[in-house]
């Protein structure tokens, strides 16, 4: 063990401060017997991060020494820094690092010659041999050539955030991985068992068919395949025919429309089926097998399926594909999915280099386009014969991009989904492989098959998925390295990050050794304080900037809540038997929604459309829901069970308590089931909403009018149309209490706690 | 602390915060916007001003060329402005042409040629077109002029954005609009049927002025009681939204009994046979982009907008796609510069047409082209010299230099890059100097291209 003596000098002069200390508590807790911010066992990781990377080799030695810096492209050094935007840079750079620091000259590392100018760096000399900088690589040097026993970094908690308890946090995961309330047994057990037995609750969330929707939207989020849903004939049309002549149906065939679902739903459905079976995550771009469901089985003509129900579109088995022409598809995941091809084309000269880098950034979590982000000038190239191989303006991405792209050999540059095994590559461009390993021959006719072995290898494939389910379940992108050294908030900023870099590496090494379970690290995310936090250190806002989640609901996810909480949907108040919502139906894109198409991003802040949608759906929902739940037996309401309209708040300008009480409690309860706010009686928002309730009341009641408009009268069952009974129907608000509880519901239903989670 | 204030520290700080409870009280309001007005329409996927208006002849059949569509002798002009000459769409409608559209505009637009946008990359192309900067974190420049009347005004969609590059650098929130009945619906969410005069509302106005209240209380107390900033911010947001959403009643009066603007409502356009209006398709979607954006602006509830076409990234038979793409382009710019003046805003209302970078000089074997870093813009506004040209290419399309002062192409002086425009664009909408200008500064010397 190494006693981190210049780490703590370098540190300590710097802007870092001490608040990367408190970082590197979170980075070095397990495994060394002093984690904390004054513990002397600073992990080599951590000393590389805050005492050489931060302090001076993410600017000094980058800008000649990043892949596409001069010393890379012009002169080919093995020193190649990967920047902040490459996923896992610390560790890449570290390893990296270790591997020069072997080399040695007359005894001593070539990498601490170089920076003085010796062994002809090109560089020249960029250190001073006396300098804090130099003598923090000099004991860099030291620790790579030792054993690092306070290596393994822990996900300790962060000082200072107080997390929901286990019951709240059972309500916020039920709603995000199941669209629904706990029931009450779950809430009892984990309100008794506590932490764990909220673990065990989360597995029996992650069996319900609505979190495999949710992993769809979440995934559809950046493939955007639901593209393919357009028209309802969208997958169907871009299938050839020749090779899957079972597309075609008739006009007036039903089927045609989930079997075009299930053909724009494979990569989707792969992923769900790979999740909901436990089975490796490595399969989404690995599997040798697809799955389909009985409509695409048809068109597939997988006849060797058997399904137990022919009409169920979430019955899904796995298949292997031969196409009519006899070829038999080398699946690999959701990479050789019509649906996928299709969605994310080539053409004849792009040469499935836009696939490549679509192949980075969804499975490898790398975006290729930061690997120059430098200006070009394509007019200073057209000299070279083949530019994309002889220019260094284009070697710099091509050499990265055009491997990947290469295993798609064989696959349609004009007729995508169709596959030739003896199809044909691009000689001039890079050879098709991954990383420095060349597709080797044999593998020519299972390019896809071959790399989806590589890239479920790579440690970025289990950063990528730790991201995406980070993404999904917290509404936030993970934290950019912070890029400026300079600015005031950076010491913050910086420990923010390393807080969460801990996370994500300790969560994809758990989602690594569970055997590529995702529910790992779904788990792990809904468990962290980044989905519990409820409270932090108001003086730390930028290190606390994504602790706790504060998410707008996406459209799909209000559209399941309003039900879950109120009992109803938001529909139009006929046409009964369409069960369609509004939500996704009038409102989805200005509510922040997408269509895979021409919109893709999903507004993550309102603006004052998305607050009058807000505002339109908690008043018609109050109009809907109020005096139909009255018209229920006492014990059969679901909204307000410990209250009746005949209670009024006052009589005669005197107040009847027994009323008032009993107001109060069904607030007390709205708040709870509407806002999941646990409130004492007396809580001064019971008082408010009380308020409003009393306030409301006075007036009509001064007002004198009991009408109540046919729309919020309670005349129907709101979930099936049907007419009530005459004597069980609300017509006309006799006492004023209809439109005060509506209020209080239209309060309710367009809270911060209602529209947020 | 005021809002731009404010807006300032936030920034700073890389919070994605609108504004925290209680800022705008007495610093803002809900007075319309009285313009300018900006509309960028962004021609997405790169296209090929050379088919345009930076003609360059070429010969048919030779894909060295720089274009196969006509030869130099060919190219024609309006006013000072050279372009292409009528198009042949084979077997398709021609409802415009550079010829129709400048005959008619001319005297408003500057074209922009030989534009360095650096990169062939379109998510970058279209960043520093839209922004003036290649590297991420900056807003569009319809973010920005959004912000600045944001400061002291209160508008419901002050930027308005169909797609393109619209990142908001965490300033404001966005705005996405639909059809002219939904915004009915939202603009009075209180009354159950905005189309019917007579219809019921769901709360009396005093009730709907006490729930507001209430919500406003308790989400100012939540926030106040809040540690953590991440949920600090957004209820900040949401307090924003609420109180922002005030101007759509006007807006929604503007709207009532207006349908989307089809095809066949256009006089120019109706002569189409109707079963070949599909082929107008994309105009028809531009055109109602701008119809709605319009409408925003002549009711003061939106400042800028972004407008939306793609298909520009022709790797293959790409004189064929762009001249079709060109015609959808054009038809809805005359759609919307005839409409600007019949709703009387065409003085102030600026319009910049541009797209991710421009093709190459050449064909490849799909006889398609590929990505290139000079391009064009088209330009228009009060404060913006019409029947211009500024900058220009070579018979290789390859970019001229300008003279910094008189801008005058010639060997000596510097290529024109989108942050040139972009400081022009912030100096003519006053936002020079400002601390949304120095919060997100544009390097290097200025161009005076606007005079």
């Amino acid at each position: 063990m190494l006693k981190g003596s210049s780490a703590r000098r370098i540190i300590s002069r710097s802007a870092v401060g001490a608040t990367l200390l408190t970082a590197g508590a979170v980075l070095s807790g397990a495994g060394c017997n002093s984690g904390s911010s004054s513990g002397d066992c600073t992990a080599t990781r951590t000393y590389f991060e805050q005492s050489v990377w931060s302090p001076f080799m993410s600017t000094q030695c980058a800008k000649c020494h990043t892949p596409d810096g001069p010393a890379v492209v012009a002169s080919h050094a093995k020193f190649v820094i990967q920047p902040a935007s490459y996923p896992g840079f610390i560790d890449t750079n570290l390893e990296n690092l270790k591997e020069i620091s072997k080399i040695q000259y007359e005894g001593k590392s070539e990498l601490l010659l170089k920076p003085l100018g010796q062994m002809s760096h090109g560089g020249g000399a960029v250190l001073e041999e006396s300098s804090d900088e130099y003598k923090a690589l000099v004991e860099l040097v030291e620790r790579l050539g030792t054993t690092d026993t306070c290596a393994a970094a822990g996900d300790a908690p962060l000082p200072g955030v107080t997390l929901l308890d286990a019951p709240s946090t059972l309500r916020k995961a039920s709603l995000a991985l199941a669209s629904r309330l706990p029931t009450t047994a779950e809430t009892a057990a984990v309100t008794k068992g506590g932490d764990a037995a909220l673990e065990s609750a989360l597995g029996t969330l992650m069996k319900d068919p609505v979190f495999l929707t949710r992993l769809r939207e979440i995934w559809n989020d950046f493939l955007l395949t639901d593209r393919a849903l357009a028209y309802g004939g969208a997958a169907r049309d871009f299938m050839n025919e020749d090779d899957y002549p079972n597309v075609k149906y008739d006009e007036m065939d039903p089927e045609r429309y989930p079997a075009n679902t299930a053909l724009a739903r494979e990569p989707l459905d792969l992923l769900t089926y790979i999740v909901k079976n436990d089975k490796p995550f490595t399969d989404v771009v690995k599997a040798d097998y697809t799955v389909v469901n009985p409509y695409s089985a048809r068109v597939y003509n997988a006849t060797e399926v058997k399904f137990a129900n022919p009409t169920d579109e979430n019955e899904l088995h796995e298949t292997h594909i031969t196409t009519a022409l006899g070829v038999a598809i080398p699946h690999a995941g959701m990479l050789t999915t019509p649906s996928f091809l299709n969605r994310w084309q080539t053409t004849p000269t792009n040469r499935n280099r836009a696939r490549s880098r679509r192949v980075f950034q969804f499975f490898l979590a790398t975006d290729v386009l930061k690997i120059a982000e430098r200006p070009v000038d394509a007019t200073t190239v057209t000299a070279e014969e083949n530019p994309t191989r002889q220019s260094e303006l284009c070697t710099v991405c091509h050499q990265v991009i055009d491997p990947i792209a290469g295993a798609f050999r064989g696959w349609g540059e004009q007729d995508y989904e169709h596959f030739d095994p003896m199809g044909k590559w691009h000689d001039e461009m890079y050879p098709a492989g991954f990383n420095a390993e060349n597709l080797p021959p044999g593998s020519y006719a299972k390019g896809l098959s071959w790399l989806g072995g590589q890239i479920s290898s790579d440690p970025r494939f289990a950063l990528s998925a730790v991201y995406n389910v980070y993404k999904g379940f917290t509404g936030h992108d993970p934290l950019p390295y912070p890029r400026d050294a300079k600015v005031a908030t950076f010491s913050q900023q910086l420990a923010g990050w390393e807080a969460q870099d801990a996370f994500f590496r300790v969560t994809a090494e758990a989602f690594t050794k569970s055997g590529f379970n995702l529910k790992t690290i779904v788990k792990a995310v809904i468990m962290s304080p980044y989905f519990r936090g409820a409270a932090g250190d108001i003086t730390k806002p930028v290190e606390m900037k994504d602790i706790g989640t504060s998410r707008l609901l996406t459209p799909e996810m209000l559209n399941r809540k309003i039900p879950a909480v109120l009992g109803l949907h938001w529909r139009r108040q006929y046409d009964w038997d369409r069960e369609r919502d509004l939500l996704p139906d009038d409102y989805n894109l200005i509510y922040g929604g997408i269509n895979s198409d021409s919109v893709t991003s999903r507004l993550t802040t309102p603006n004052g459309i998305v607050a009058s949608v807000a505002a339109r759906m908690s008043n018609e929902l109050a109009c809907h829901a109020t005096a139909w739940d009255f018209t229920k037996p006492t014990k059969e309401r679901h909204l307000f069970p410990l209250v009746e309209l005949s209670e009024v708040p006052e009589s005669a300008g005197n107040t009847v308590d027994g009323s008032v009480i009993d107001i109060k409690k069904n607030i007390q309860y709205l708040h709870q089931l509407v806002l999941g706010e646990k409130l004492e009686i007396g809580d001064r928002e019971i008082e408010r909403t009380y308020q409003l309730y009393l306030d409301t009341w006075r007036e009509l009641s001064l007002n004198g009018d009991t009408g109540l408009s046919w729309e919020c009268s309670g005349r129907w069952n709101r979930l099936t149309g049907e007419e009530l009974p005459e004597n069980t129907r609300i017509t006309e608000d006799k006492t004023f209490a209809v439109r005060s509880w509506m209020a209080v519901m239209t309060y309710l239903l367009s809270d911060y706690k209602f529209l947020y989670e | 602390m005021d809002r731009r204030r404010f807006l300032k520290i936030a920034g700073l700080a890389g919070l994605s915060v609108m504004a925290p409870l209680g800022l705008r009280e007495g610093s803002a309001s809900q007075a319309k916007y009285p313009g300018p007005y900006w509309i960028m329409v962004n021609a997405g996927g790169g296209w090929d001003p050379t088919i345009t208006f930076d003609p360059k002849g070429g010969k048919a059949g030779d894909r060295a060329s720089v274009n196969q569509s006509f030869g130099p002798d060919e190219i024609e002009s309006s006013g000072n402005i050279p372009h292409a000459p009528t198009a042949f769409l084979p077997g398709g409608v021609l409802a415009a042409s550079c010829k129709s559209f400048l005959d008619a505009y001319h005297d408003r637009v500057m074209v922009l040629n030989g534009l360095d946008t650096a990169t062939n990359n379109h998510d970058a192309g279209s960043r520093t077109i839209w922004s003036g900067q290649l590297a991420e974190g900056y807003p569009s420049f319809a973010a920005l002029v959004a912000a600045k009347a944001l400061e002291t005004l209160d508008l419901p969609m002050a930027f308005l954005s169909n797609g393109g590059y619209d990142s908001t650098g965490g300033l404001i929130p966005l705005t996405r609009v639909s059809g002219t009945d939904t915004i009915q619906r939202l603009a009075y969410p209180n009354i159950r049927d905005p189309n019917d005069a007579k219809s019921d509302l769901y709360h009396s106005n005093a009730t709907a002025s006490r729930i507001a209240a209430a919500q406003a209380a308790r989400l100012q107390e939540m926030q106040y009681r809040q540690t953590l900033s991440s949920p600090r911010n957004a209820m900040g947001s949401l307090y924003l939204s609420r109180e922002s959403n005030g101007g759509l009643a006007s807006l929604g009066d503007a709207l009532r009994g207006k349908k989307l603007v089809r095809i066949e409502d256009v006089p120019k356009l109706a002569a189409i046979p109707a079963d070949s209006r599909n082929q107008l398709d994309s105009a028809e979607r531009l055109m109602q982009q701008a119809q709605i954006a319009m409408y925003a602006f002549k009711t003061g509830v939106a400042v800028s907008a972004n407008l939306d076409i793609g298909g520009f990234d022709t790797h293959n038979n790409s004189d064929e796609q762009q001249t079709e793409r060109q015609m959808q382009i054009l038809v809805a710019l005359d759609y919307l510069y005839s409409q600007l003046e019949v709703m009387g805003i065409a003085d102030k209302t600026y319009v910049m047409v541009g797209s991710d970078f421009g093709r190459t000089p050449f064909y490849n074997e799909e006889n398609g082209k590929d990505h290139w870093n000079i391009t064009s813009m088209l330009l228009s506004g009060p404060k913006i010299p019409g029947n211009t040209v500024v900058g220009g290419t070579d018979a290789e399309y390859k970019p001229l230099t300008v003279n910094t002062k008189t801008l005058k192409t010639d060997g000596t002086g510097v290529r024109i890059e989108p942050r040139h425009v972009h400081a022009e664009l912030r100096r003519i909408a006053g936002l020079t100097g400002t601390e949304l200008d120095t919060q997100f500064p544009l390097a290097g010397d200025s161009l005076r291209l606007f005079g």
